[in-house]
């Protein structure tokens, strides 16, 4: 803000130059008949002065010749330079007509005169061309008020807005006021494909369209917004060339300084919307991190105190000896386990979805996972058959242990939940050179065709066979989030039996650690 | 007996936790101490000279880890991490550093018992120099490299035989990676644990007929494994 004074102090200055400078392009575009008529009447003017003055006794009539210098000075001036040498003509003629004895005669041919001409020549010449440099600095000081008056004003719109939606429509009125013509401003990432200078402006990041190199035969002129790497978009001046506007009188330099300053606004404004949204984004991740922390330790601590006091007193010979306290007991510990496991996963989801932390992976055995899974599940385990079948050349998997302990445990636990008490819970895994295919089979009632998509969401609630809504919502969402942070996919897929619920987990050869340890031969 | 009571240090931050871990060891025949820090439970395990310690990675002042660091320039005593599932990186450091066991939390009270026995009986090594090594149902006979489980016999190769037998003699003891494969293939393979793993699996498919409820042989992710036989079974 300290150049403003200096910008108001040059905006006066050029206003008064073109307060001159305005005023002769106006009078010198008179008709020429008009024109001779005032350079006339100035000549007579003078002349009807020089005779009166010569009549009233002036002792010598030929120097009053030096009053012929202000008609060719009037012409040069406001005239023009040909208009100025025929009033020097006709100020010599005139000269002699009314001066010179005998009066009333022209000898126009006569070395006197002739010098006089040559003399009111010269005047007419050089105030004419000193009048002509006035004129074109005067023009260039005004041209440059005109942008520095665009810009200041353009600048003082655009002033203090910080996103780019309101930027646009800011400079898009500004511009639209001083050209006169309807523009728009269409960002790197906007245009339509069929609109091929636009294409080439954003490209070359050079003027596009009338009167330029390129596609010159085009009325609109497409103007590069050259940011800090590259251009950043595009103005495009849409013009008429039957309707004269202002932008065609604008020079092709401050047209560029126009979409310069609209470039360095938007991307002003461009840099200061990342940098709000990646302060939103730190805000967010923040406050991930708070509930994550608060999540863990708040919830967990006293699950600790809770899952350790009821397992304590599981084994106490008071508790163990009565009945009910033992199923109370016994209830109460189940239920924290659950909690716990509920915790788990709300824990893993705020993990993958606030999607920093590196994932560590490690060469993992299928059955290690599954033993993990069920090691945890063992409380809820009735009557249910478990059947595991992996392929003998079934690989290991590059995987988080602890994420896939965590996908089969809610999908094992969703089998034991949603199975008959005595069915038949399988697990088969397949390696097919391309993808490692492990499939999730139980006996319960299934999960309807129109609502396999759906399972997966997060807070979908299933029922359970009772009826009653089961769990959190979270069990099958994590689970894809886990194994899509993989590289892989989870789906609900027809039973290989034709009865229950099959999810089937594809990871793909990526994760896949193929098997190298040579057999060994096994003792008789 | 009084004498003889081990000592356990708790280094446990939380009061709850830190009360129901002192009732659960007191009951259970041990003598107790808590350091509510880690520059506390440093000290007192340099000046009571506990018989194992019970460290919770999350404290106020200065990192699990860095009590363990410090520990382990002067003392060997056994040191069993609390930790939570989340604190995964946390962990294996602490293993690194000479952790010797860990308990995640929320956990039972039978299965820190069972960590602080078997670390216990760490220190008091194996002096066993019987030819049969009998954990519950499973029966191994180092001489005629025999196994039998459930009164079965269960033929293995002999890096089968190998890897139970390691287990079995540290039976219910987290057995890192490392230490597996330097026992049963030797230095050579380094850090290629596939051979231990493939073999794992081998294993679980000869001991474990039924898999949700035959869990004997326990994945400690990053870590190590553990047999654990007649605990849950």
């Amino acid at each position: 803000m300290g150049s403003l004074p200096k910008v108001e102090s040059q905006l006066l200055e050029s206003k008064i130059l073109r307060g001159i400078a305005l005023g002769i392009p106006q009078k010198a575009r008179l008709s020429v008949s008009l024109q001779l008529a005032r350079a006339a009447i100035a000549v007579l003017g003078i002349s009807a002065l020089a005779w009166a003055i010569s009549a009233l006794g002036f002792p010598s009539p030929e120097s009053l010749s030096i009053l012929y210098v202000l008609p060719v000075l009037y012409s040069a001036i406001f005239l023009g330079t040909g208009m100025a040498l025929g009033t020097a003509m006709i100020s010599v003629l005139a000269y002699n007509y009314t001066l010179l004895q005998p009066i009333g005669h022209i000898g126009l041919f006569e070395a006197e005169n002739i010098a006089k001409l040559a003399i009111l020549s010269l005047v007419a010449l050089i105030s004419s061309a000193l009048i002509y440099k006035i004129r074109t600095m005067t023009m260039e000081a005004a041209g440059r008020e005109q942008i520095l008056s665009g810009v200041y004003a353009l600048s003082q719109d655009v002033l203090g807005i910080a996103n780019v939606t309101d930027m646009r429509i800011a400079a898009e009125t500004k511009l639209r006021e001083m050209l006169s013509a309807d523009c728009s401003i269409v960002l790197d990432g906007e245009q339509q494909s069929n609109d091929e200078p636009l294409r080439v402006c954003l490209e070359k990041n050079t003027p596009v369209g009338r009167d330029t190199a390129y596609f010159a035969d085009r009325q609109d002129l497409y103007l590069p917004l050259d940011g800090s790497s590259g251009a950043i978009g595009v103005l495009r001046i849409l013009g008429n060339r039957d309707i004269p506007d202002h932008a065609s009188q604008f020079s092709p330099k401050m047209l560029a300084t126009l979409a310069a300053q609209t470039a360095s606004a938007l991307e002003k404004a461009m840099l200061a919307e990342t940098y709000d949204r990646n302060l939103r984004e730190v805000e967010k991740e923040k406050f991930r991190s708070a509930l994550l922390s608060s999540v863990t330790h708040d919830f967990r601590t006293p699950l600790v105190t809770v899952i350790g006091a009821l397992s304590s007193l599981q084994s106490m010979p008071t508790i163990t000896q009565d009945a009910n306290c033992r199923d109370l007991v016994t209830g109460g510990l189940e239920e924290a386990k659950k909690l716990n496991r509920f915790i788990g996963n709300l824990v893993e989801i705020c993990r993958l979805e606030a999607g920093f932390e590196e994932i560590r992976k490690e060469p993992t055995l299928l059955r290690d996972i599954l033993a993990g899974a069920l090691k945890t599940l063992f409380p809820l385990i009735g009557q249910q058959r478990f059947t595991v079948s992996v392929e003998p050349d079934f690989p290991l998997l590059r995987v988080n242990p602890a994420l896939l302990e965590l996908v089969f445990q809610n999908l094992l636990e969703n089998a034991i939940k949603y199975g008959p008490r005595t069915g038949e819970i399988k697990v088969i895994a397949r390696w097919d050179g391309e993808f490692a295919m492990i499939d999730i089979d139980d006996d319960g009632e299934g999960i309807p065709e129109t609502d396999r998509d759906a399972v997966f969401a997060k807070f979908y609630r299933g029922r359970q066979g009772d009826g009653r809504i089961a769990g959190t919502g979270l069990g099958l969402y994590i689970c894809r989030e886990i194994i899509k942070v993989h590289g892989g996919t989870i789906a609900a897929i027809d039973p290989h039996d034709g009865q229950g619920a099959c999810v089937r987990i594809v990871l793909p050869a990526s994760v896949v650690v193929p098997i190298t340890v040579e057999k060994e031969i096994e003792e008789a | 007996m009084r004498t003889t009571q081990p000592k356990i240090l708790i280094i446990e931050d939380d009061p709850q936790i830190r009360k129901f871990l002192m009732i659960t060891l007191t009951s259970h025949d041990y003598a107790a101490i808590s350091a509510e820090t880690g520059n506390e439970g440093i000290r007192l395990a340099s000046s009571v000279k506990p018989d194992a310690i019970l460290l919770d990675l999350g404290l106020p002042d200065i990192d699990g880890t860095e009590v363990i660091r410090t520990i382990r320039e002067w003392s060997k005593v056994p040191l069993i991490v609390l930790s939570v599932r989340t604190q995964e990186e946390e962990k294996i450091k602490a293993f690194d550093l000479g952790a010797n066991d860990y308990v995640t939390k929320p956990f039972g009270t039978n299965e820190l018992l069972a960590r602080i026995r078997v670390s216990l009986r760490d220190t008091i090594l194996a002096q066993v120099e019987n030819t049969e090594i009998i954990i519950g149902d499973l029966k191994i006979d180092l001489l005629k490299h025999q196994v039998q489980f459930r009164g079965e016999r269960i033929k293995l190769s002999p890096k089968e035989f190998n890897l139970l037998k390691i287990l079995a003699m540290n039976a219910g003891k987290l057995l890192t990676h490392n230490y597996l494969m330097q026992q049963v293939w030797g230095k050579a393979y380094g850090d290629d644990n596939q051979y231990l793993r493939i073999y794992i699996a081998q294993l679980r498919q000869k001991l474990e007929k039924d898999p949700a409820r035959d869990q004997f042989i326990i994945n400690e992710p990053g870590i190590g494994y553990r047999l654990e036989i007649g605990e849950n079974t």
